[in-house]
């Protein structure tokens, strides 16, 4: 028996489709052994994950609070993956974003909120934009591999933010007469700076509406403007770009603005929406989730919604099933490894045919 | 069909046969490769197979050492019926086959490139694969030193190396995919020598070839296959030029493109003392100088990597000068970009079209505006105004015959000839003062290629300068009003091709001969 491996010239619409849901039900599958070994029923667990994202209206809800950053995150890498880079370092984007806004907030804690909200996403964009910078002048100028610099780039920072707030940035309490710096965290910011929720829920509605325009954004971006072009030429065929004088600087310099900055955004969402103040565990991977769903979704508005709900469902389901069936929490990370991996395994589907012959 | 293939000659007993194939089919996505084609190869000749691109030639010989498995037909060796699945029972079978790009590791020295994988003894494979060529060079011509590193050798002395590779394992049938593409005429010659001493062993030879005279200088026989089947199989001696051409084509072949007289203008194109590096940064053009008029074709005559490839970058701003000037209408441009010496006027058919001159996955309309989407007409401020770009789009694939369903079709799916077709249609169609053609017709069909010569001799007319590179040394004689020789990163001739022979070409593409600065057309 042998196998033969050809490259595909035309992948069918359909069958694209196919693989990508076909890959994540594989990953599922993969990952219901595992549960099956912790001694639990798999279906149970993912009818369990399936009713608390999707069957209850607080599920339903923080599905949408989860699906925010993620789609801001994943539109602004789906752009930047069409020009070939690899920015792995999304995490780090929105923590620099993130961080801006705190500066925001805590410098002018007293302007009001119609100018200090709007203040804090611009800011938190720039600094995002301003942190996804050096890795595409680094690979333009000196070939510097591109997922190790933003990638590393993500651990710089990280590890300045925990410095801040260990240190210079941490909250001073008050215990009786003496003021000391207490836990690893900074003060909440001032109200003024809290994005506005809908109703009872957590859905902080300026960063919806910026994640859903991001994702309508970057595709209006990619295939009607003379940039967008320039971008889809890079990434199919960079020599071809350099014989027509396109810039691999400033192609690549523009995706990673627009794709920093919008981690950045989200970045802002969750600070000045969600937790007002920085705690050691602020960051809960949405950079990194980003990563696949832009996979899954493409720059395509519809294929980013579906997918950063799902995976905004999942994120919230697996925290159910941690606390009712006692899973480990790395459950939901291997979830997430699992997606990835079976996803990227379909794109070679995609890629090649395969045949078997004996 | 097949009475066409055996109505040749005293039939041969089944058993002599080397090979027979018959009635193989192999389909590929879309075409038909192979037809139902019948093959045969005796003992002690040399068989021709001949084809435009695309004719399933290479298909056929694939097949035959293990690389495709037919979806049909039969195959035997000296009258067994086999089953190849692999390159390995080809070569165990005896077959042995020498690809266009060669299969050999550069860092390694010739006698570790046939130790590998080919040696019989365990213990020290050298001294023994050594003994074997010296015997091989005495035998056949096959010189080649076992110690010199593959990086060293050229193509000719690379190709050596490939069909010593298939001799030492025993192969008696030898596969010789378009053996001479690479070649200057001399080595050429050598190999036309060590073919047929091959064959007066009683080795049987298929050589792949698209040249109709190569036919003729070493075949007995010759077989013709189009659009995927054999139009019929002839003896070399009993047949024509215009014969093989007809079958080929399957209509008449004009060999003499009508070159008129152009009257040449002023000097476009002068390159003046230019030196430029190679991408390992060695000296790869050496103080370069030549003018190109207006109605003019200035061809570059050289075995590929004595420089012509760099010559022509520098020229479009795709590399660095390291010294002299390059000028177009008498202004510098010299390490201008490319996009600026583009607005000058120049033009640039590149080598390597799907490398370097499509985006494929873009849509054939996205790469008709390659060069221009960031002007007027097509960018309106920030966005590209679509409906232009597919109504040109749609006037251009008309103009230049581009043959494609649509214009939002992927430009990777047209064939190499229409690639090329919508390439020229990008770079001529606002009237370039400067052409710089690189291997312009290089793995293009028969039809192709006349059309590309067609459009370039119009440019001339129009009054374009045209420099044109190419490693096909008839392309460049047919189509050149003066012919530059490169070798070493140096010109060593420029000639007018009528005022010589082709040999004295090949000396000096050898570096064995060199003009004197008095001698040069001007």
């Amino acid at each position: 028996m042998r196998v033969i491996v050809r490259k595909r010239v035309v992948v069918p619409r359909r069958f694209a489709l196919a693989v990508r849901i076909g890959s994540v039900v594989l990953a599922l599958l993969a990952v219901a052994v595992i549960f099956h070994a912790y001694g639990v029923n798999p279906f149970d667990v993912y009818r369990s994950i399936f009713f608390n994202a999707f069957g209850t209206k607080v599920g339903l809800t923080e599905t949408i609070v989860r699906m925010m950053p993620l789609l801001l995150v994943s539109a602004g890498l789906a752009l930047v993956f069409k020009t070939g880079f690899w920015n792995i370092g999304a995490e780090g984007q929105l923590l620099v974003g993130a961080m801006a806004a705190y500066v925001v907030a805590r410098t002018f804690p007293d302007a009001p909120p119609i100018a200090l909200i709007p203040s804090m996403f611009l800011v938190g964009f720039a600094a995002g934009a301003a942190w996804g910078i050096p890795p595409a002048v680094l690979k333009a100028k000196l070939n510097v591999n591109d997922v190790i610099s933003t990638l590393m780039l993500y651990y710089v920072i990280y590890w300045v933010f925990q410095h801040l707030i260990h240190g210079p940035w941490k909250a001073r309490e008050k215990v009786g007469q003496l003021t000391y710096g207490g836990f690893a965290h900074t003060e909440i910011i001032s109200k003024n700076a809290w994005l506005p929720v809908i109703g009872e829920t957590r859905i902080h509605w300026p960063t919806l509406v910026l994640s859903v325009l991001a994702a309508v954004g970057v595709y209006v971006f990619l295939n009607y403007t003379t940039a967008g072009y320039e971008m889809k030429v890079v990434g199919d065929n960079p020599e071809a770009a350099r014989a027509a004088g396109i810039s691999y600087l400033r192609t690549v310099t523009l995706a990673m603005i627009i794709s920093g900055g919008l981690a950045g955004l989200a970045g802002v969402g969750e600070f000045a929406g969600i937790q007002h103040r920085f705690t050691p565990e602020f960051l809960s991977g949405y950079g990194f989730t980003g990563i696949i769903t832009a996979w899954l979704g493409g720059v395509n508005p519809i294929g980013l919604l579906i997918a950063n709900f799902l995976f905004g469902g999942l994120l919230v389901g697996g925290q159910y099933i941690m606390i009712d069936y006692k899973l480990p929490i790395g459950v939901v990370d291997m979830f997430n490894g699992a997606i990835l991996f079976f996803v990227l395994a379909g794109d070679f589907l995609l890629r090649y045919r395969i045949q078997i012959r004996r | 069909m097949a009475s066409e293939a055996t109505a040749v000659a005293s039939e041969p007993r089944e058993t002599d046969l080397l090979v027979k194939m018959v009635s193989i089919v192999k389909r590929f996505p879309g075409v038909l490769a192979n037809d139902h084609v019948n093959f045969e190869l005796r003992p002690g000749e040399v068989h021709a197979l001949l084809g435009e691109n695309g004719a399933g030639k290479t298909t056929l010989m694939n097949i035959l050492y293990g690389i495709y498995h037919p979806d049909g037909g039969e195959i035997y060796v000296r009258g067994r019926r086999v089953e190849i699945r692999s390159p390995r029972d080809a070569m165990s079978l005896g077959i042995g086959m020498v690809h266009q790009h060669f299969m050999l590791v550069d860092r390694h020295t010739v006698a570790e490139n046939i130790a590998l994988g080919y040696a019989k003894s365990l213990m020290n494979p050298l001294k023994e694969i050594k003994e074997k060529l010296r015997e091989f060079a005495e035998k056949y011509g096959l010189k080649v030193d076992p110690d010199a590193y593959i990086w060293q050798l050229s193509a000719g002395e690379q190709q050596r190396v490939e069909i010593i590779k298939a001799l030492y394992h025993g192969a008696d049938i030898l596969i010789l995919d378009e053996p001479t593409s690479v070649l200057t005429p001399q080595e050429t010659k050598e190999l036309f020598k060590i073919v047929e001493r091959m064959r007066d062993e009683g080795k049987g030879i298929i050589f792949i070839t698209h040249k109709l005279d190569e036919v003729f200088e070493v075949a007995d026989r010759v077989t013709v296959m189009r659009r995927g089947k054999v139009v019929g199989t002839l003896k070399a001696s009993e047949t024509t030029k215009e014969e093989l051409a007809r079958m080929m084509v399957g209509r008449e072949v004009l060999f003499r493109l009508e070159k008129e007289r152009v009257s040449r203008g002023k000097p476009v194109l002068e390159v003046e003392n230019l030196h430029a590096l190679n991408d390992r940064g060695l000296p790869a053009v050496r103080g370069v100088s030549f003018r190109v008029h207006e109605g003019e074709i200035f061809g570059i005559a050289g075995v590929a990597g004595n420089g012509q490839r760099e010559l022509a970058e520098v020229v479009v701003g795709l590399r660095k000068a390291t010294a002299g000037r390059v000028l177009i209408d008498g202004v510098d441009v010299t390490n201008k970009s490319p996009r600026f010496i583009s607005s000058k006027g120049v033009a640039h058919i590149p080598e390597e079209r799907l490398r370097h001159g499509i985006v494929p996955n873009l849509s054939v309309a996205e790469n008709l505006i390659l060069k221009d989407y960031y002007k007027e007409p097509y960018r309106r401020g920030l966005l590209l105004d679509h409906s232009k770009v597919i109504e040109d789009a749609e006037r251009l694939i008309n103009k230049f015959d581009i043959v494609t369903p649509s214009p939002l079709t992927p430009a990777k799916l047209l064939s190499g000839g229409n690639i090329q077709r919508l390439i020229c249609a990008r770079e001529l169609h606002k009237e370039p003062r400067l052409i710089v053609a690189a291997h312009p017709t290089y793995g293009l069909d028969v039809g192709a290629t006349e059309y590309i010569r067609r459009i370039l001799l119009e440019q001339r007319k129009r009054g374009a300068a045209v420099l044109l590179i190419s490693e096909d040394l008839e392309e460049v004689l047919q189509l050149s009003d003066r012919v530059g020789v490169m070798f070493n990163g140096e010109i060593v001739g420029i000639v007018r091709p009528e005022e010589v022979s082709i040999e004295e070409i090949g000396l000096m593409m050898a570096g064995a001969r060199r003009l004197a600065r008095e001698e040069m057309a001007s």
